[in-house]
């Protein structure tokens, strides 16, 4: 049975984020939607976007790696930290800017050092509309990884997986994210990082604004079963999200770097983007997410169009 | 101070149209959806988000900042249990729209536009 499928709106679009981040989400892991005016100062901040709510199994590992470096942070997510992209991509630039400046308010309550964001666009709409007098330095979540990459080697265990590394390069801070997970992956040990020549994405990330073609994709995914690797390696949610379907049909798995890190550090971790993608069948997954749908009291009609547009896309 | 009835329009001007006042000192929206008019503070009780721009599902409005979403028709309550919307009273005279005010002031019409539906086929 088809899915009626509806239009992105305000409300689809942020009621997917919220819905899926709850039921993506490993049991009992939670994020702050608003600090208070009065936050108790917390030195870093973890922050969740919206489609990042997809793959929640990020924001937990970026978390669990600020644990075992025993550094003080908070997450915040949800659409009330969006960070103005969804109102610029909706037509509404004019709301876009005020938006940015909301979400970097409310950080700013906790007067941290550090916000990470993981998904790009992110990166640049808080480039563009920059806090003044923040306490905080903006960065992809990458360049906290790299900040600690001393710390964290003596702690990371052997991945013996051969991967081909998938990069954007379409802005300066694409060319630093590619160079950053670049540096994070050279220090996982038993890692081998194979010579492709296909695996450059178009645009900023894959996925939404810049979708790779799809005879670029299957030629990336050719090439790294030509190369045998185990793993295509993504920089972000977004191409994660474009790229593991492929897996059905070239056998390699797409994985996003923060796995890999995972794996080297011992963080327990499960990807059920992953898992309901590769089912290939939207009632398969619906069967697979009804018990939780059903114990968050969810609309299951709703469910089924959120899970739809955001993991069969 | 005394509260005032402000005329804000004639009602067929409101039918499927969302509107937003300057009355005094506030920000008031006034929309035609769902069989009925509503008037609400035009500026969402999150982080002020515009609510003349809001999308609409029967009588409830959703923020186009970060989608709170609020029923009009049970107060104002803000669905996923967030903090509601400030509604005011609302009584058509003679095809007149009027809405209940903390004191006497007049309105002026700031923008309007036609309701957005939350949900659209696509
Ligand atoms: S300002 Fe309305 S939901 Fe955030």
């Amino acid at each position: 049975m088809a899915t009626p499928r509806k239009k992105r709106t305000y409300t689809t679009a942020f009621e997917a984020a919220r819905t899926l981040g709850q039921l993506f989400s490993p049991e009992g892991y939670t994020w702050e939607t608003e600090l208070p005016v009065r936050a108790k100062h917390v030195p870093l901040i973890i922050h969740i976007s919206c489609n990042a709510h997809f793959t929640m199994f990020i924001a937990y590992i970026a978390g669990e790696i600020l644990k075992r470096l025993d550094l003080e942070f908070v997450t915040v997510g949800g659409p009330e930290n969006c960070c103005g992209s969804i109102q610029k991509n909706m037509g509404d630039p004019d709301l876009e800017a005020d938006v940015a400046t909301k979400a970097q308010l409310g950080f700013n309550r906790a007067k941290p050092r550090k916000v990470l964001s993981i998904c790009p666009d992110c990166d640049d709409v808080f480039a563009e509309y920059p806090l003044k007098a923040a306490s905080f330095v903006h960065a992809n979540i990458s360049d906290l990884v790299v900040e600690y990459l001393d710390a964290l080697k003596p702690k990371m265990k052997p991945v013996n997986k051969r991967v081909v590394v998938h990069f954007h390069d379409a802005s300066p801070s694409r060319v630093k994210d590619a160079g950053r997970v670049m540096t994070i992956l050279k220090a996982i040990p038993g890692l081998e990082i194979l010579p492709a020549q296909l695996a450059h994405g178009p645009g900023i990330h894959c996925q939404t604004v810049h979708p790779m073609a799809p005879h670029d994709q299957a030629a990336m995914f050719a090439e790294a079963k030509a190369l045998e690797a185990d793993a295509l390696v993504v920089p972000y949610h977004s191409c994660y999200r474009q790229h593991i379907k492929m897996q059905l049909e070239f056998g390699v798995e797409t994985q996003h770097y923060f796995g890999l890190l995972a794996e080297a550090l011992d963080i327990p971790f499960e990807e059920p983007f992953k898992i309901y993608r590769l089912t290939d069948d939207l009632e398969t997954v619906m069967g697979m997410l009804r018990p939780k749908i059903e114990r968050l009291g969810y609309d299951e009609d709703l469910v089924r169009i959120y899970v739809d547009r955001a993991v069969f896309c | 101070m005394s509260s005032s009835w402000i005329e804000v329009g004639a009602e067929a001007d409101f039918a499927g149209q969302m509107k937003v006042f300057q009355i005094g000192r506030k920000k008031v929206a006034v929309a035609g959806l769902d069989g009925g008019i509503f008037a609400f503070d035009g500026l969402c009780p999150h982080a002020f988000g515009p609510m003349h721009r809001a999308e609409v599902d029967g009588a409830i409005v959703t923020c186009p900042y970060h989608a709170w979403r609020f029923d009009l028709r049970d107060a104002g309550r803000e669905i996923h249990g967030y903090r509601p919307l400030a509604m005011y009273d609302v009584k058509v005279e003679a095809g007149i729209v009027h809405v209940l005010f903390e004191a006497a002031a007049s309105a002026v019409v700031l923008d309007s536009r036609p309701c957005k539906l939350s949900y659209v086929a696509a």
